[in-house]
């Protein structure tokens, strides 16, 4: 048994999805329909040649949007870059080697009137230039069908800030590393013999001068966040250091301008740059990892289709346009957008984003229906009430931008440890002043700065930093995005998980579950007979049935070519039973597929025992041919794939056994069904909670780690002590949350868990490494074993090791992340 | 020893150049975004390949 890569991405094919070209597989239809774009268009080849190197494998994604909005003119007037409206800047999903770069560069050259197109790689942000004929939605309509789903990102003023502020930053870094390197020259020159020479002088004094620039230029954030953190009383790991920074270069002048002792102008400057560069390090990735999220989850714009009554029909108009009073149509699949009334048609409704509840709700005419839920089985014709903010999601959203659930700032370890430093530091010093008295104020002083050198904690501002910023990198990469290394502290912390089920532990959306042929094979042709005669008749009706039935085998067929002769399938004498299903007569066989009666149950739970997946409230309907059974279907919500056994794993865990809690809007017999599936204790589950009910859980828990998704889980979100956010899940879920999984499944809690945990380890090891080394240090200073030379010399040694003990942490983050670490 | 008065200020004048040459790059734009120009790379042996390619036809 061999497993197949994609043609596409080259990810590993677990149901193959046919073409007609030979020798190619796909793993999704995404991919199949990229790959034939680029066969038409004659960019195969060095497509794939180009993506060869690179190594990630990325499905392709399609959205079904139309983008016809993108060339409404209000429109463009919001989103474009310059006021001809001719340039707009898209997010990519899915970019990730030179050949994404390639092909979305050659777009000049394929669709007409585009001008200019750039792609840049880190952010995934292309830049489009059209001319005054040019069409955007035509090159979001090509970006679609190559499979890298478009966003559309608002020219915003925070991105220029921080572009400016990070190039100012390159600057100040640049020259601290020009000033140390040349000092550096001079040093080695002074150590090498010059001071014996007539030179030494003239080369101190150069020292000097070409140190000013590093120590007050690239010094500068130090000493600014060393102020703020005195004044504010907020101990900070930078006191310290500016204190070693300072005391050494007043300590080197008043040796420069008394001719005597040794300077250390450039250990300081070194010391600056190194600083500097750990930290601009630190900020992009954090930078990074916010912009990843921010711009593809936030910035596309919601576009509605506003009803007009004289015409009849509807106009695709951006939302924020739309009043009270007016008119909105809901297809089948979409999510209303407002709040407001039902004035026309009849559907069903998914308000899990509100609710919670999976199960799908009738809706009819004068109803009241909520911005968030999804409209799944008609269409609606909706009433606008309340818009944006004033809507109920939009209330909830608001409340927590305005901060009523702040999370407490967590104390990093690193500024707790300053504090013991500073104090250490400080009582030394004293003491080595009193003993002035005895070994006279120079030796005493040179004392104090051989202490203060070798206990600057630098190893603990740069290397444990740099540790988490590459895990949370990795992690980033891994589809775990981390908000930062205190969100990871806080994640270990924890000690109760809270999870949601839907959405989270489940699907979330009504769908087929188990489809159990009972006298044919799946790989026989009567089972795409049975798929074409379900998508033929069910196509019929309107029912959440019929649509997860439609949904499943247009799938399945379209996965293996066999879409167009089921759309060509004809029916007749199609009859509709409420309670029971749908009757029709396809080519002479009459087809039924209708609900499981009761006393066939015994049969259906037979059928359950043998079966891995399994759902938490099943609706049997069977297929039937002329009487006979032929296929029994399940439906309901699904259990996630992997949701078992990361929930398995992190009972097994001591610090979380037992201490495993399951929140839903939902029933309390569908919980601990659930409950039950996954092996919790049904003790452990409350249900029917509301929103507010569920945070009020949360918030009992003090050390809480929260898991959700949805307008319905935020407010829990905001109050538990970490938080993950789910796949799929709301903005506002997104912005509160610690961290957030955007690949789906269970399994990134638990990655983020475990790497919550080891980080911990290298921190703690760190740490103790830096308390070792200076006490040994300051013990030698103390006693005059050690001068400041040699202090500063054997500082970057403390520093090496906290950056070795690092890196062996991260190595072992890195096999976490490839799921390959042992406990 | 003569040679010192000549050689800090030739190092100074040369690291002066090329601290101008990074600020010049950073204000460029160059360093805002490094991941892309490592895939490029792999762009400009396409270019050539095509170059070469015609020359030889």
């Amino acid at each position: 048994m061999h497993t197949e890569l994609c043609s596409h991405c080259g990810s590993k094919v677990k149901e193959r999805v046919l073409s007609k070209f030979e020798n190619s597989v796909f793993c999704c239809i995404g991919c199949r329909s990229a790959f034939s774009v680029l066969r038409q268009l004659g960019l195969s080849d060095t497509y794939y040649r180009l993506r060869g190197s690179s190594t990630q494998a990325i499905p392709a994604q399609l959205a079904n949007d139309q983008f016809r909005y993108l060339d409404d003119p209000s429109f463009k007037k919001v989103y474009c870059r310059d006021s001809n409206e001719t340039s707009i800047q898209f997010y990519l999903e899915g970019v990730h080697c030179a050949a994404c770069i390639w092909v979305v560069e050659k777009i000049p050259e394929i669709i007409p009137d585009v001008v200019n197109s750039r792609l840049e790689l880190g952010s995934g942000l292309a830049s489009i230039e059209i001319s005054q004929n040019g069409s955007f939605s035509d090159v979001a309509q090509f970006l679609n069908s190559l499979g890298y789903r478009p966003h559309v990102v608002k020219a915003g003023e925070e991105k220029k800030y921080q572009i400016a502020e990070n190039r100012r930053e390159l600057v100040r870094m640049g020259i601290a590393g020009f000033s140390s390197a040349n000092l550096m020259l001079y040093a080695v020159s002074l150590y090498a013999g010059a001071v014996n020479s007539g030179y030494q002088a003239l080369l101190e004094w150069w020292s000097f001068v070409v140190f000013l620039p590093a120590f007050f230029y690239g010094g500068l954030p130090f000493y600014r966040s060393a102020y703020s953190a005195i004044v504010s009383q907020k101990m900070s790991i930078d006191v310290p250091l500016v204190l070693g920074m300072i005391l050494g270069a007043i300590m080197s002048t008043i040796n420069l301008f008394q001719s005597n002792g040794v300077i250390y102008f450039d250990s300081i400057a070194t010391l600056i740059f190194l600083l500097l560069a750990s930290r601009y390090v630190l900020k992009r990735s954090q930078q990074r990892a916010l912009e990843s999220s921010s711009l593809s989850q936030f910035l596309t714009p919601s576009i509605v289709r506003k009803w007009k009554i004289d015409s009849n029909s509807s106009e695709e108009v951006s939302l924020d346009r739309i009043e009270i009073g007016e008119i909105v149509e809901v297809r089948s699949g979409e999510t209303i957008p407002v709040d407001g009334k039902i004035i026309r048609g009849r559907s069903f409704l998914n308000e899990s984003l509100i609710t919670g509840e999976s199960q799908l709700v009738s809706a009819d005419i004068g109803q009241i229906v909520y911005a968030g839920t999804i409209n799944d089985s008609s269409p609606l014709w909706i009433e606008a009430t309340s818009l944006g903010a004033a809507s109920r999601v939009g209330r909830i959203i608001s409340q927590i931008e305005q901060g009523k659930f702040k999370k407490a700032p967590v104390i990093e370890l690193a500024d707790k440890v300053a504090k013991y430093f500073l104090w250490g530091v400080v009582f030394i010093s004293g003491g080595l002043l009193i003993a002035s008295y005895w070994i006279g104020l120079t030796e005493s002083l040179n004392r104090i700065l051989s202490v203060i050198i070798i206990t600057c904690p630098c190893g603990l501002a740069l290397a444990t930093p740099l540790a988490m910023v590459r895990t949370i990198a990795r992690a980033g990469k891994k589809g775990i995005i981390i908000k930062s290394s205190e969100a990871l502290q806080r994640i270990y912390e924890c000690d109760e998980i809270f999870l949601d089920k839907t959405g989270t532990l489940t699907s979330g959306s009504f769908n087929v579950i188990n489809f159990n042929l009972k006298t044919v094979t799946v790989e026989s042709k009567e089972y795409f007979n049975i798929l074409c005669s379900i998508f033929a008749l069910e196509g019929l009706s309107s029912h959440p049935i019929a649509k997860a039935l439609v949904r499943y085998s247009k799938e399945k067929l379209d996965s293996q070519n066999f879409l167009e002769s089921a759309q060509q399938l004809v029916v007749t004498d199609f009859q509709e039973i409420a309670g029971y299903g749908v009757r029709g007569y396809c080519n002479g066989q009459m087809i039924e597929i209708s609900r499981a009666r009761s006393a066939d149950s015994e049969r259906l739970r037979n059928i359950l025992v043998g079966n891995d997946q399994v759902s938490t409230q099943g609706t049997w309907v069977e297929f039937k041919i002329d009487g006979k059974i032929l296929a029994d279907i399940e439906l309901g919500d699904k259990v996630l794939e992997d949701a078992k056994i990361s929930v398995q794993e992190l009972q097994s865990k001591k610090v979380f056994s037992n201490r495993l809690w399951v929140l839903t809007g939902d029933t309390f017999e569908s919980g601990s069904k659930l409950a039950q599936i996954l092996g919790i204790s049904v003790s452990n589950v409350k249900a029917e909670c509301s929103p507010e009910q569920k945070a009020e859980v949360v918030k009992q828990s003090k050390y809480s780690l929260m898991v959700g998704d949805g307008a319905n889980d935020s407010l829990a979100l905001s109050v538990a002590h970490a938080s993950i956010a789910a796949h799929g899940g709301m903005e506002v879920s997104l912005r509160v949350a610690d961290c957030y999984l955007s690949v789906p499944g269970l399994k990134g809690v638990l990655v983020a868990v475990e790497l919550a945990k080891e980080s911990f380890k290298v921190l703690n090891r760190n740490f103790l490494f830096s308390v070792l080394y200076n006490i040994l240090g300051a013990g030698l200073g103390i006693f005059g074993l050690l001068n400041p030379l040699w202090a500063a010399v054997i500082m970057p040694l403390s520093a090496l090791t906290v950056f070795f003990s690092s890196m062996v942490g991260t190595r072992r983050m890195g096999l976490i992340l490839k799921g390959v670490a042992k406990k | 020893m003569n040679l010192i008065i000549l050689m800090i200020p030739m190092a100074l004048i040369l690291g002066l150049l090329f601290l101008g040459a990074f600020i010049w790059t950073v204000k460029s734009g160059q360093m805002d975004e490094l991941e892309s120009p490592a895939a490029r790379l792999l762009l400009e042996d396409l270019e050539q390949d095509k170059i070469k390619n015609k020359e030889r036809v």
